[in-house]
């Protein structure tokens, strides 16, 4: 290997054959089912979720084969590979190589979905999103690399560009909508985006050879004034009155912060200005809402992956030196992950309703929302309503919790299998849903509900014995005193939503069972059992 | 091998028959230690020896696969809040969250141990030149091994664990270091733990010494004794020898033609008669550094037989 470009090439590779291969194997796999099965409009009416979900998670991955950073413990930041910088290779290449390599790795895979797996099911998808693809993997980079010294910003600014493409992408379902002609717009969007390419493909190279040549990590006169101001904020000189308050101290600032800091950060700068340009549409309103109030469960499922990790910001699961030497009991350390997700929890809802406090009074078109709610009131009357808004409030809280510390047992057991196989297993279960759910409305009939009833019936049935069994297994090595505390709280946390699934049921036998059933299953018990002793073998590996 | 031992009793740690494998490679084998009460105990062996496989073990951040570890007469994994608030604990890399001040970190420190001593908190940080208000990540790799050491000091632990503290630091902190430990052992009773490449650092300050082998103990005891049973002497002989000269119980042989120096381990007494016999005479004899006693031992290990070396012409 006597090419740097190839030896370049060949560390990519083999950091990343494991996805390559992953999106070869899921791609060939799709188009030879395709190829052998006779009855292809069957796929494409029942499975085309499916093939869609899988062709998102196809290019996701090939998004993080190229991603190209490494965190770098001694700086504290997650950037472009600092020890690329001692080789005699110009910086031009360094960047531009992964560039070009994921520009024609993520058009690939998007060329063979289109054309190995949605063409021969007679599906024509256009190529307008694959060029799209490829800027975005240029754009991708660049923010990763040049932000490497603002996590935070990077992940905004991320999500943006993320927002951003989507819209480029779907453009030429909306050209009819335009008031000019086709070629124009595509025209126009073609150089725009072979602009913003440009830009991608030098901002990188000059922030990535400005980090080479010492010239920072994207800080400079900002960091600067940012920790100016961070300076300026009073900060806690008091000693701490016990361990288990620095814990909670060092808990929430390194982690515990960020779920409220991003809720905040999005109703300000996404939902604020959404309700008040589409303050006359009531439409808008309603939607606003909803999205309001799945944001917190949304974010906490993807905060609390990190959330349970040993360390937020590490792909290290193993515990630092720095917490395992601490005469702080394992038990311990999770109840204050606990404590801390739980005051994360409370201040997302309290900004969440202080938001919508304000917002629906002040400025949203409630029109359609007060017409819902007086059909409620007349429907169920004023105490159960109020009941049904309190109990619905303390479930989304309970499952933003969960959402918190329902991976700490996989998170904080240091192992990385265990981790990614549980992210796998979230994954298979929300694909099997959105199956079970388009299954369901392509084959449900009324005259079958009764076996549909008991199916039910019985799934839920074996996952509440599963639960409560797994239960009795992981919290037989806990203190019977820590025990019978949890124990009230998740008999608190299910009564609430036993108490809100009987509110909003029909009056039905049946319907009132499977409530009772499902209300069982939220609250998380067996897993929080596990994690002290998962804890505890990451400590004493 | 076995090596004399103090009771349990007088033990702060002990260490019996300690095994642990990292997949096919066996990083210790058969271990068996004992660290006595009031000492500073020098560990020392090259690089993948094991040492900081031993000391983990000692925290109880490893699990004994084999054998046992008792620090203070309990297990450090079934009980580890007892023991690790007894213990102040220095690494090479000192692993400290970065966005932590100076202040801030010395505050949640302290709160972990009942013991811990404010005054003697600050004056040391003080003599370490540490800025409260400054972010640990902000701070030099010695300045950061200082405030390491501050944090493992300031609560007068009973037993003061240093894994290579002075590895790629600086004669100021390394210094400081050294006087961590003299200042540790100026408390009666408290007992000092390190390991080191520096060999003359652990000959300043240990009273007792291990080394490790690939993951085997081959030499533990006081350091005196052990100097003093070895010994390097320097032999003339009458003619010039193409050969090294074999002597029962040297460690290492070097030389050529007819001045050679023997590195033994023992036999002192019968030395004399030894060398008569093979028609030489001792010129010179001087007690051996731990330096030299280490790499005789390792080379000797290494290639299981008396080394012989030929001096750079």
């Amino acid at each position: 290997m006597r090419s740097p470009v190839a030896a370049l090439t060949w560390e990519i590779w083999s950091r990343n054959y494991r996805s390559i291969v992953s999106v070869v194997v899921i791609t060939s796999l799709c188009a030879l089912v395709n190829h052998l099965v006779p009855n292809k409009s069957e796929i494409l009416e029942n499975y085309q979720s499916i093939y869609w979900l899988l062709m998102i998670g196809s290019l996701g991955l090939v998004f993080s084969v190229f991603h190209h950073a490494e965190f770098n413990p001694r700086k504290n930041w997650h950037g472009f590979p600092y020890r690329l910088f001692t080789l005699p290779v110009p910086t031009w290449i360094l960047t531009g190589l992964p560039m070009l390599l994921g520009v024609i790795g993520v058009g690939l895979v998007y060329f063979a979905w289109t054309q190995l797996v949605f063409a021969p099911l007679g599906r024509t998808v256009s190529s307008w999103p694959g060029f799209v693809l490829g800027v975005g993997m240029l754009c991708y980079q660049s923010v990763v690399w040049s932000l490497a010294g603002f996590r935070i910003v990077r992940i905004v600014s991320l999500c943006f560009l993320g927002l951003l493409f989507m819209n480029f992408g779907m453009i030429p379902l909306f050209l009819e909508l335009l008031p000019w002609d086709r070629e124009t717009v595509l025209e126009l969007f073609t150089f725009l985006l072979i602009g913003f390419s440009m830009v991608a493909f030098f901002g990188a190279w000059f922030s990535v050879e400005r980090q080479r040549r010492g010239g920072g990590r994207g800080r400079g006169w900002l960091k600067a004034q940012a920790g100016r101001i961070m300076n300026a904020v009073p900060r806690r000189t008091a000693a701490f009155s016990s361990a288990s308050s620095a814990q909670f101290w060092f808990e929430w600032r390194r982690a515990g912060w960020l779920l409220p800091a991003c809720v905040a950060l999005a109703l300000l700068f996404i939902f604020l200005p959404v309700s008040w340009f589409g303050r006359k549409d009531t439409d808008i309103a309603l939607i606003t809402l909803g999205w309001v109030l799945g944001l917190p469960l949304i974010l906490a499922t993807v905060i609390g992956k990190g959330f349970a990790k040993p360390d937020f910001w590490s792909a290290d699961l193993s515990l630092p030196a720095f917490l395992a030497i601490r005469p702080f009991a394992s038990g311990e350390m999770i109840v204050i992950k606990m404590k801390v997700a739980a005051m994360s929890v409370v201040i997302v809802w309290a900004l969440v309703i202080t938001f919508l406090s304000l917002w629906l009074p002040l400025w949203a078109n409630t029109r359609e929302l007060k017409e819902w709610l007086e059909n409620a009131h007349v429907v169920r009357g004023g105490f159960k309503l109020f009941s049904i808004a309190v109990l619905s409030l303390m479930a989304l809280a309970i499952v933003t919790w969960r959402g918190m510390v329902g991976s700490l047992w996989v998170g904080l057991s240091g192992s990385m299998t265990r981790f990614v196989g549980g992210a796998i297993v979230h994954a298979i279960v929300f694909v099997l849903a959105i199956c079970g759910i388009v299954y369901a409305e392509n084959h449900f009939h009324w005259h079958d509900l009764e076996r549909y009833v008991s199916w039910l019936a019985w799934i839920l049935m074996s996952a509440v014995v599963a639960k409560v069994w797994l239960a009795v297994f992981s919290w037989n090595k806990i203190s019977p005193p820590r025990v019978g505390k949890y124990v009230m709280l998740w008999t608190a946390g299910t009564g609430c939503f036993v108490a809100l699934g009987l509110l909003l049921s029909l009056n039905v036998f049946w319907i009132k069972q499977l409530i009772i059933l499902a209300a069982l299953l939220p609250v998380p018990l067996a897993r929080l059992g596990f994690a002290p002793a998962s804890l505890s073998r990451n400590r004493h590996r | 091998m076995k090596f004399p031992s103090p009771s349990s009793a007088e033990a702060v740690v002990s260490i019996a028959g300690l095994s642990r494998r990292f997949g096919s490679r066996t990083v210790l084998n058969e271990l068996s230690l004992h660290v006595p009460r009031g000492s500073v105990f020098g560990l020392v062996g090259e690089n993948g020896a094991g040492k900081t496989t031993l000391i983990k073990h000692i925290l109880g951040l490893l699990r004994a696969e084999q054998g046992t570890v008792k620090v203070f007469g309990i297990d450090p994994v079934a009980d580890p809040v007892s023991v690790l608030g007894r213990i102040g604990y220095l690494s090479e890399q000192p692993d400290l969250p970065g966005w932590m001040r100076v202040d801030e970190f010395i505050r949640y420190t302290q709160a972990f141990y009942p013991k811990w001593d404010v005054a003697y908190a600050e004056s040391l940080r003080k003599q370490f030149g540490l800025d409260a208000s400054a972010r640990l990540k902000t701070l030099s790799k010695g300045q950061q091994a200082k405030a390491g050491l501050l944090a493992a000091q300031a609560h007068r632990p009973e037993l003061l664990l240093l894994d290579e503290p002075s590895s790629g630091l600086d004669p100021i902190v390394r210094r400081d270091i050294l006087e961590a430990v003299i200042r540790t052992v100026a408390d009666e009773g408290r007992t000092v733990f390190f390991s080191s490449h520096l060999l003359e650092e652990i000959e300043r300050v240990s009273d007792h010494v291990a080394m490790l082998h690939r993951g085997k103990l081959v030499l533990c005891g006081p350091l005196d004794e052990i100097k003093a049973r070895h010994h390097r002497v320097t032999l003339h002989f009458e003619t010039a020898q193409t050969k090294p000269p074999v002597i029962a119980g040297a460690l290492s042989v070097s030389g050529q033609g007819k001045e050679w120096r023997v590195l033994c381990n023992g036999g002192r007494t019968e030395l004399p008669a030894i060398v008569s016999a093979l028609g030489a005479r001792i010129v010179e004899e001087h007690t051996p550094s731990l330096n030299e006693i280490f790499v005789a031992q390792a080379e000797t290990i290494v290639g299981d037989r008396p080394t012989t070396t030929s001096p750079p012409h």
